[in-house]
């Protein structure tokens, strides 16, 4: 799983992490671990924050950009706010998350996120059928695990066929364009 | 005098090695240096600083005649002083010298070379043009005093004072607790040795306290210092201890007695103490202290001084005797006070803003009471074995007459009260009704006068109608003091006031209070709305009237009677007629049969503050009405005076000197209402007491004002604080129990009943202890020694010493903030040195390791990094905290054998035998686990997780989230500066870095000493450090004084101020704004003159003449002009 | 020397970018310090500043900020203690009123009063220092050159 050479000019090339208004600060990190200790979401994440950012920072981007951290962070701020080296950890998942995001998803959490953009896009409101289409092309495994969740789900009459689309649909397309301009996307 | 000779200038260029020459081409420069006028060499070397390079400077003065150096290189504040001696060395006079920086300000700073060597070019031109102007200077030289002070009473400062107090010299140390030690005294062993710390502090405090050379200032502080190196002033205040340190034994018998309770800060709240405390046995000195913050808010709001505060406590411990003793010193009548004092200082109780203010009348009532009841009408003090030949007269057995009889017949004056009366007692005889407070009990309080000695004559009137004043002074009385009271009723002066029916208040309730039969009939109007008033309704009714209302001209809020009294006459069926005035009375046949009012309404407010009422025209009416009774208000009777000489006010009351209470007739005193105008019993007796001490002071010929009546006196303490510090439960007064009004109307025994006993001690207990001490004074009884003075002042001594060591150590970190770890939260979790109490044998446990309920805690878990290593509080590691910790460790595992989990960081073992350690608290089990705790809850995810607190922390090391259950947790907190250090810091002249550590001269070279030259720092004080490391900064900063002591004398910065008498006109400005007072005005040529010996060089004076008469040395205008044209052209 | 000085400058301007230059009185027990710090703690800063040292803030006469105009430095730093601080008591607020004095005077003068800064930076300051100087240098450098450059020598 990786090489065990060590690039520590590497993150110098992370740009958009380098970006973010104290993202550099990242090179402070004592490793403490206060962030894993404190996320709720730790357990269910490949690796905690702390571990993470020790492979940002010995350049082990295969592993890093592969993982399902930044996807399943909760943005809750915990870490952020008791990190004694004040690095701004939840600022730096978001960027993960685009540079993540920009390589191609390849993890699981990143095609639900995608399938969740691409179903909004559409109507401006979230159609659940849509999104979870979407999911199960690419991740079909999933598909067939939750079979019996949506049949329960079909009966309960908790499933939407149709979706209203936004009345002011064209209003929240330029907000995407803007903010898609905003983050350097085309 | 002046010589104006040509500059012959030599000016070297440092390389300092490649710090200078890697940015600035150093020939260039030289080269440019070689061709400015006066310049007659210019060199460059690798090390100007090195003996080679001062030996350059030194031939090339002798060589080629040098009269003017410059050298560029490093800062002057690391060499200037260097160079200059190479001058003096070399004959020149050191002040004709001149630096350059050009590495700190130059090489380091600038990226590109040529612009450095352009600014080097600069730096160097500037101060070649402005050495030629330099003038030589005599430097000063002051001696040292060689006494030192010692700042801070800690480890440091007991080991500086020891080591200088060795060499011979004297020391005074301050310290501002009431014991040396600081905070090595609280622990309990110290690391990596386990040492105890007791056993190794004790012997160098009882040093400290015994040296002959150590002068020993605790619970002092330094309050000001000024003057310089060698010669410093120091103000030292003694704050007041009120125990004696030369008596004092320590035998602690005080402690017994003393009914306080307060919270201990030495056991960080986890004990109490009382108000007159040791911090810990092994004190030094060894003696008491009395925690006495001012006086309590209710004993400033009596008007008679009385120390409500005093009494409440010792109710509180069953002490009632002592109570009803201390209450009598300051007043007399304690039954009927507590039945009918407003209580003033029930307004003022803290506890107001704490559930509702303690029932101090109703306590006073309880002790009175129970004094009778127990030890009966027995005069609580001791008559003098000898009485004085000096007799009073007093006028008037009312309070104010009472009092001052009473308070100077225990002096042992004779006093003879006159009454013209047939009964003594004035109002609370005549006027408050029985069932408020009945006559048997004013007889028993007067029965307690007599026994003083007092003798009381009834049926005399005294004025006109009687006897007159001559006559008393011919009878041999030495003063006479004048307490009519105000007895005499207001009238309306309306139509129909002389009718049948119509009674005035004080008249009718002299005659119900007589016995004497009134009848009133069932309809009856009492005009007014003072308490007089609600009395003689509330008389009424008991009488037997069916409908009694009170009519008021004003509204309800501006009533001046009592609001309970209001409360208990309505509950009792009196019925209230606000608004409403009579305007005449109608009658048949001479008696009254109608009252005609009139509806008002409320105005603009007049001299009473109080709004006026103004009738409504046309809105009379008439009631048919029995009987009417005014209480409009009462005056004093002072007409019967007017024969006497004795000037009377415009509203009839007698003029006095409001703070002796001396009529404008020599030798006649008068207080009570009878000055005051209808007030309070309280106030009367106040004023009574207050009579007795002038007309003794005048009766023995003593100056009235030599001193003022209060001899002992503290201010209020501030109510806010109190509530901050004390530990209390919001909780109700308790309620008095009160007779039902239905029943209660049918006669006229009383209406409140006294306090149980133990109704009153519980609500005694409710007292927040204030003002800490409550002058009850049983440590006094208890003090064998008479050690105790409760009115000792703070005192402020004066010394003189040449040097200063700065002591004043660290306090914790507190991570109340920091809600993640629980702390004041939940119950276990601990301070590093709150644990340490723990842990020390005279703390909270004895010594035991055992949580809040007891029990011996099975697993342990000790944080650290609290507040430190962090940029949300302190971003420095704190030193200590990894070895404290692991101390605890192994203490934790020693006495409970308890599990340990220690959550760090980094383990930072630096010292002596420190990594040793650290692997034998590996050995003992302890498990260490890496990962900066993130959480401490209760908050259970599985069984063995319930009832315990569980620490959250990620173990990185093995890279998992770890969730410890534990039984008590150790936040191991960090260091900071100490209370005050900033205040020191001023005091002193010294500055604190961003953190609050004061800053040392050099961080690597000079760590004690300040760039205040005379100034050291040692300890904590300068940076958190362990046990070891500040003993050796102690010894280096005593050392430091030493040296300055054994020089004897030392040269001060010459370049003080100047002023030219030609050109000064006298004008002053400088004199006004020298903050130093170092210019002096000398009148007789009209202009001002600098004091060298105190002048400090700041320049300021020099900025500020406007005629430019003055010059600072060495910074004069000619030198800056000379320099800036260097630089600038 | 001189010329040679003129040269460069002519050099630099010619260059199209102007070089403005400072004067700082910096007080010797705190900002000097500070500057000190800035140098020990190699901080890089333009060196457009050139340091005076005084006492105390409160040394700075007026006439020197005038004099140091008029020789033809285009700005003026003045830093003394902060407020509370100052080793002689009460010198910088001597220093501040005066200053402020000062910047009125220039404004009558045709002088921008701005050209004139009065800044507190204590002894541990450094970064500040650096941070200070860069600052001016910049402010100085959008003012442009002082107009009053070589009107009259004192």
């Amino acid at each position: 799983m990786g090489s065990n050479a060590l690039n520590t000019s590497a993150i110098w090339g992370l740009k958009e992490l380098l970006a973010i208004p104290g993202g550099d600060q990242i090179i402070k990190c004592i490793q403490c671990g206060t962030c894993t200790g404190s996320c709720p979401m730790a357990p269910v994440m490949d690796y905690g924050p702390r571990r993470l950012f020790a492979l940002v920072k010995g350049g082990d981007f295969d592993e890093v950009f592969s993982s399902n951290t930044y996807w399943i962070c909760a943005s809750c701020y915990f870490c952020t706010v008791r990190c004694p080296r004040g690095i701004k950890i939840t600022d730096i998942m978001y960027a993960l998350k685009r540079m993540a995001q920009a390589r191609g998803p390849q993890e699981k959490a990143a095609y639900m996120y995608n399938a969740f953009k691409e179903a909004v896009e559409g109507k401006g409101r979230l159609s659940e059928l849509k999104m979870m289409q979407k999911y199960y092309k690419k991740v079909p495994m999933d598909a067939f695990k939750n079979t019996s969740l949506g049949l329960k789900l079909l009966a309960k009459g908790r499933l939407e066929f149709k979706v209203e689309p936004l009345k002011s649909l064209e209003g929240f397309r330029r907000v995407i364009e803007k903010a898609k301009q905003i983050e350097g996307q085309s | 005098m002046i010589r104006r000779e040509e500059p012959r200038i030599g000016v070297y260029i440092c390389h300092c090695g490649i710090n200078i020459s890697y940015k600035v081409d150093v020939e260039e420069v030289v080269d440019f240096a070689s061709k400015l006028e006066h310049v007659v060499v210019a060199r460059d070397y690798k090390f100007m600083c090195s003996n080679i390079g001062q030996e350059l400077i030194i031939n090339d003065i002798k060589e080629y005649g040098l009269n003017r150096v410059v050298v560029a290189s490093c800062s002057p504040r690391m060499h200037e002083k260097t160079f200059r001696n190479a001058c003096k060395k070399a004959g020149l006079n050191p002040y004709l010298f001149q630096m350059a920086s050009i590495r700190e300000l130059v090489s380091w700073v600038t990226e590109d070379e040529r612009e450095a060597t352009e600014k080097a070019k600069d730096y160097v031109e500037a101060a070649v043009r402005r050495v030629a102007k330099h003038q030589p200077l005599e430097p000063r030289i002051v001696d040292i005093n060689p006494n030192v002070l010692v700042i801070g009473g800690g480890i440091a400062g007991m080991q500086a004072a020891l080591e200088i107090a060795e060499g011979g010299k004297t020391v005074y140390l301050v310290e501002r607790e009431p014991s040396i030690g600081g905070h090595m005294a609280k622990f309990d062993k110290t690391f990596p040795t386990l040492d105890c710390a007791a056993c190794i502090l004790t012997p160098k405090m009882v040093s400290v306290g015994q040296h002959e050379n150590i002068k020993l200032f605790t619970y002092s502080e330094v309050e000001e210092v000024s003057g310089y190196i060698g010669n410093f002033d120091v103000k030292i205040k003694k704050k007041p201890r009120y125990v004696l340190e030369d008596k004092c034994t320590g035998c602690s018998e005080c402690i017994k007695g003393c009914p306080v309770t307060l919270p201990n800060e030495f056991e960080y709240g986890m004990m109490d103490r009382t108000a007159i405390y040791r911090s810990f046995p092994q004190a030094v000195p060894n003696v008491f202290v009395i925690d006495k913050e001012g006086f309590s808010p209710c004993r400033n709001a009596c008007p008679a001084g009385l120390n409500a505060h005093g009494y409440v406590k010792l109710v509180s411990v069953g002490k009632y005797e002592e109570a009803f003793k201390l209450i009598m010193e300051r007043v007399i009548f304690p039954a009927s006070l507590g039945r009918a004092c407003p209580a003033f200082c029930e307004e003022e109780c803290t506890r107001c803003l704490a559930g509702g203010h303690v029932q101090i009348r109703a306590l006073k009532r309880f002790v009175a009471d129970w004094y009778y009841e127990n030890v009966g009408v027995k005069l609580p003090v001791e008559l003098p074995d000898v009485q004085k030949d000096k007799r009073v007269a007093v006028v008037g057995a009312g309070p104010a007459g009472l009092a001052c009889a009473y308070y100077l017949a225990i002096q042992g004056y004779p006093v003879t009260v006159y009454e013209a009366l047939e009964k003594p007692g004035g109002m609370l005889r005549y006027a408050i009704p029985e069932y408020r407070l009945p006559n048997q009990l004013v007889d028993k309080e007067i029965e307690l006068i007599k026994q003083a000695g007092v003798e009381i004559v009834c049926n005399t009137p005294v004025g006109e109608g009687g006897k007159s004043i001559d006559e008393l002074f011919g009878e041999g009385y030495k003063a006479v003091f004048l307490a009519i009271g105000a007895h005499r009723d207001r009238t309306m002066g309306i139509p129909g006031e002389d009718l049948r029916g119509i009674y005035t208040s004080i008249g009718f309730l002299r005659r119900v209070n007589r016995g004497e039969k009134v009848e009133l009939g069932d309809k009856v109007f009492v005009v007014g709305g003072g308490n007089s008033a609600v009395d003689a309704a509330r008389v009424a009714l008991r009488l037997g009237s069916k409908e009694v209302t009170i009519l008021y001209r004003r509204s309800r809020v501006e009533m001046p009677a009592f609001p309970e009294e209001v409360e208990a006459a309505e509950e009792e069926g009196v019925k209230l007629q606000i608004l409403t005035n009579p305007v005449a009375f109608h009658g048949e046949d001479g008696k009254l049969s109608e009252v005609e009012c009139v509806r008002m309404e409320l105005g603009e407010p007049d001299e009473s503050g109080r709004r006026r009422p103004i009738p409504i025209e046309g809105s009379n009416f008439k009631v048919p009405a029995d009987s009417v009774i005014l209480a409009i208000g009462q005056a004093p009777e002072s007409s019967v005076f007017k024969q006497e000489g004795l000037e009377i006010n415009r509203d009839g009351t007698l003029w006095v000197d409001p703070e002796t209470l001396a009529t404008n007739r020599e030798g006649v005193f008068a207080g009570g209402d009878a000055t005051k105008g209808p007030s309070t019993i309280v106030e009367a007796i106040g004023l009574g007491r207050r009579a007795a001490e002038y007309i003794r002071r005048y009766v023995e010929g003593e100056d009235l004002r030599a001193k003022p009546y209060e001899e002992h006196w503290l201010e209020t303490v501030d109510k806010e604080e109190v509530l901050r510090r004390r530990r209390y439960t919001v909780s109700p007064p308790t309620s008095l129990v009160k007779r039902p009004s239905h029943e209660r109307i049918k006669d006229f025994k009383e209406v409140e009943a006294t306090l149980s006993e133990e109704a009153a001690l519980a609500e005694a207990k409710r007292c927040l202890d204030c003002a800490g001490c409550c002058e009850c004074r049983q440590c006094e009884l208890l003090c064998e020694a008479q050690a105790i003075d409760h009115h000792m002042k703070e005192e402020i001594v004066e010394v003189k010493v040449g040097s200063i060591i700065v002591a004043t150590g660290f306090k914790t970190f507190d991570p109340t903030p920091l809600i993640q770890y629980g702390y004041k939260r939940y119950p276990e979790v601990y301070t590093s040195i709150e644990f340490e109490r723990i842990n020390n044998a005279a703390g909270p446990t004895e010594g035991q390791i055992r949580m809040k309920d007891g029990r011996v805690p099975e697993r342990v878990a000790i944080i650290h990094c609290v507040g430190s290593r962090d940029e949300n509080t302190n971003r420095y590691c704190s030193r200590v905290c990894c070895m404290y910790s692991m101390k605890f460790a192994h203490l934790v595992r020693e006495k409970t054998g308890a599990e340990v989990f220690e959550f760090y960081i980094d383990i930072r073992a630096p010292g002596k035998m420190y990594e040793e350690f650290y692997n034998r608290l590996q050995e003992e089990g302890t498990h260490f686990i890496r990962g900066k705790v993130a959480e401490v809850t209760d908050v259970a995810m599985s069984p063995e997780e319930e009832g315990r607190l569980i620490v959250v922390a990620e173990d990185t090391l093995a890279g998992k989230v770890r969730r410890i259950p534990v039984d008590m947790v150790i936040l191991s907190v960090g260091l900071q500066a100490a209370d005050g250090a900033e205040e020191v810091a001023h005091l002193v002249g010294i500055s604190q870095d961003q953190d609050g550590w004061f800053i040392e001269l050099h961080p690597k070279l000079a760590p004690v000493s300040t760039a205040s030259d005379g100034v050291f720092i040692a300890g904590c004080c300068q940076g958190p450090k362990d046990i070891p490391d500040t003993v050796s900064q102690a010894s280096g900063a005593a050392a430091e004084a030493l040296s300055l002591i054994m020089r004897g004398q030392v040269e001060v910065e010459a370049a003080t101020s100047y002023i030219d008498p030609e050109v000064c006109v006298g004008c002053q400005q400088c004199k006004r704004i020298c903050m130093y007072s170092a210019i002096d005005y000398d009148p007789a040529r009209g202009v001002c003159v600098v004091n060298e010996a105190i002048c400090k060089g700041c320049g300021l004076c020099a900025a500020t003449c406007p005629n430019k008469a003055v010059t600072t040395k060495h910074f004069n205008n000619v030198e800056i002009f000379s320099e800036l044209e260097g630089i600038l052209l | 020397m001189k010329v040679e000085e003129e040269r460069m400058k002519n050099e630099r301007e010619t260059e199209g970018v102007f070089e403005p230059k400072i004067v700082g009185f910096l007080c010797y027990w705190c900002s000097y310090t500070a500057a000190d710090l800035a140098g020990v703690s190699r901080m890089k800063y333009p060196p457009n500043l050139r340091v005076m040292r005084v006492m105390c803030s409160s040394r700075v006469d007026p006439v020197f900020i005038i004099k140091a105009l008029l020789d033809g430095a285009d700005g003026v730093l003045v830093a003394g203690c902060h407020p509370g601080d100052c080793h002689y008591q009460k010198g910088n607020y001597y220093a501040r009123r005066k200053i402020a004095l000062t910047k009125r005077l220039l404004e009558s003068l045709g002088l921008e009063p701005e050209r004139v800064r009065l800044s507190w930076i204590a002894a541990s300051e450094g970064p500040r220092f650096a941070e200070v100087a860069k600052e001016f240098t910049e402010r100085i450098r959008q003012l442009g050159p002082n107009p009053a450059k070589g009107a009259l020598f004192l």
